[in-house]
Parts: structure tokens; sequence; C-alpha cells
């Protein structure tokens, strides 16, 4: 850009293993998950190292695990 | 005498979350100075206290007929704001603070007065109040009170639909910018008829269709804007039919008028919501009340 030569871009993401190793544990069971935004209780049907999948009513929601601040069994 | 009929004016969708911020929004367009609430009781008071009936007939069976949609209206917006409730809170034993998101939103009184449901006031709190209805008992100047009604309602409709993108508050109003544009056409043309003065010349107010709104498209594709009903299925409030003729001046289409109400659609069942305790009836409870319900029928 500008007629400068491009620097190669490291991508890097944050990665909580230990959120990601509990939410494993949990799978198939119901549960709330308090996000940055609102509460959301249903199923936790997915546990991905970036996302969660929990399903209300068999609608899923895909929730980025960086947006978690707390889950509690329900 | 009113008579109910168990069905929304039209099928708001339900998805899985809600935006208890927006409901506190919607609430302007239930019990705001030009929410539907307003609209309901000055038409209302305007009918009950019509002088000369007999010999206005056609200027009282528009408003006494567009009363009966204005509850309808009330009973959609309520709906509107129930739906739009979901997700706030969770069920979980109270020492487990299952409310705690709800500090952080607007309307506390949705979760401590109500349990998660619409309110007789406004989008900041405040109650519907009596002296919104305007009912001076002067045809022109009620007219002219309920033109300018609609024209704030449609202002306050339209801003609201810029406040939330939800999909269960952006049906309601682009269903309700329509019905609105219709009642502001209708006051319009009775004053036209009471005065000899078009006033639709100067329409809509604010100067944008309602066709730049994605989710009020639909309806005036199927024409609903051209659409007064009687909603009376005894030949009643016939004579609207003296002022709602012609054309439709937004698209050209012939104005109608249809006897009875529009088909409607099912009303939305709201889920139990046991950290509000409501309905507070459990299975052990329910099952005793079934059989009270039953017995010696």
């Amino acid at each position: 850009m500008n007629g400068q030569p491009q620097q190669a871009v490291q991508l890097r993401s944050a990665f909580d293993p230990y959120v990601y190793q509990t939410l494993m544990s949990v799978v198939g069971k119901n549960i709330v998950v308090q996000t940055t935004k609102n509460p959301i209780q249903g199923l936790l049907s997915k546990v991905t190292p970036d996302h969660i999948v929990i399903e209300i009513n068999r609608t899923p929601f895909f929730i980025r695990i960086q947006e978690i601040v707390w889950v509690s069994p329900s | 005498m009113f008579k109910r009929v168990n069905k929304l004016l039209i099928e708001l969708p339900a998805p899985e979350y809600g935006d208890a911020n927006a409901a506190a929004a919607v609430q302007e367009l239930l019990g705001g100075k030009f929410g539907e609430m307003s609209t309901l009781n000055n038409y209302m008071y305007q009918s009950f206290n019509f002088r000369q009936k007999n010999k206005l007939k056609p200027f009282y069976d528009l408003v006494a007929s567009i009363t009966a949609e204005e509850f309808g209206h009330v009973e959609l917006v309520s709906n509107t704001i129930n739906l739009l409730q979901k997700g706030t809170t969770f069920t979980a034993e109270p020492d487990l603070t299952p409310l705690q998101n709800a500090k952080n939103k607007r309307n506390t009184y949705a979760f401590l007065a109500n349990a998660q449901t619409s309110l007789a006031g406004d989008s900041m709190g405040n109650p519907w109040r009596g002296d919104y209805v305007f009912s001076s008992g002067n045809l022109v100047l009620d007219l002219m009170h309920n033109f300018f009604l609609e024209c704030g309602a449609r202002t306050h409709k339209m801003r609201v639909y810029e406040m939330t993108d939800h999909p269960t508050a952006r049906e309601l109003i682009g269903y309700l910018l329509v019905r609105g544009g219709t009642h502001v056409l209708a006051y319009a043309k009775a004053i036209e008829m009471a005065t000899g003065v078009d006033l639709t010349k100067m329409l809509p107010v604010p100067s944008l269709d309602n066709r730049v709104f994605d989710h009020a498209r639909k309806y005036e594709d199927q024409g609903v804007g051209n659409v007064l009903f009687t909603w009376n299925d005894a030949g009643d409030y016939q004579d609207i039919r003296a002022i709602w003729k012609g054309t439709n001046p937004s698209s050209g289409q012939p104005l109608v008028v249809q006897d009875g109400t529009p088909q409607g659609a099912p009303i939305p069942e709201l889920d139990d919501l046991p950290e509000e305790f409501a309905p507070g009836i459990g299975r052990d409870e329910y099952e005793q009340i079934a059989r009270r319900l039953m017995e010696k029928m």
C-alpha cells in the first residue's frame, strides 16, 4: 500500500483452554451462559475452540467464547 | 357495546431472542402521548361524546369504527412488547440472582411490577394519561386533532423503527405505518367533507413514503392501506363509505370499505417465567386446579 511492500500479517486469536475444556464436559446439558450482551439458557449442543452452540427450542445460537462472562448448569 | 375477537391483526414473528430495551422503546407506541392507547381513547371518547350522531352519521361512523381498530392496535403493540422481552433473565433459584440483567435495562417496571410484559405507559415509564384525550365536541376541531394525532403517531413509529431492527418490532411498525397512513388519509378526507379543504395535498407527513421502510412495503403491496373496515357484522358504521371513497393519493388505487374485521392471526403463546413466579402454577397445583374445574360440569 502507498508504494510500500506489503508486510506479512500474523493473525492471533485469544484462546481460553480451561474454559474450552470445562465446556466440553457439559455438552448435551442445559446451561445458562451469561454473555456480554444477554444471558442464554438452553442446550449446549457443540463446543469448538472459539465458539459454542446453544439450542433454544431447537434454534441454534452460535456464541463466541470471547463474549462469555460466566457459565452455570441450569 | 364491544364484541371481542380472539385474534391478532397480523402474525407476529416470535424469534427465540428478544431485546428488552427495544421493548422499552416500543412502549412509546403503546402508552406514549402519541401511542395506540391515545388514538384508542381519543376516538372512543369522541364517539361516546359525539353530538348529532344521526345528522352527521358518516363522521360518527368513522370515529366509532376506527376506535375498534385502535383497540386491536393496542393489543398488537402489547403482544409485540411481550415477545420482545424474551431472553433477559434466566430460570434459577432466587439466590442465584436470575433477574440480575434486568438492572441494566431501561424499563425496570417491566421486571418488577410486571412479569416482563407490557405496561400502560410510555418509553420512559410515565403512565398513560387521560388528559391525552381531546374531545372538544366541535367536529372540525376534533377531526383536525385526530389528523394531527395520526401524523404525530406516524413520526413516532418511524423513529422507533430507526431505533430497533428486531424482527418483531419491525413487523409491527411496518404494519402500523400502513394502517396509520390509512387513518391520516381518513381524517384528511373527513376534514375535506366537513370544510372543503383538501389536506391530502400535504401528505405524507413526514414527507417520506411508507415504501422507504422495508417492513411496510409488503403491506403497501398488498393494498392493506386502501381498506377501511366497519368492525361490525350487523351492518352498522356503513356510512364511512360517504367519506372513504375515490383513490389513495399515494398509490392511485381505489379506496375500499369492507364490512366486518380483517381475518387476523393467532395470539402468541407466552412461556412461563418461574424466576418471576408467573403464572406461578406448578404441576401439582395445576392437577388440583384441573380436578376442581372438571368437577360437576
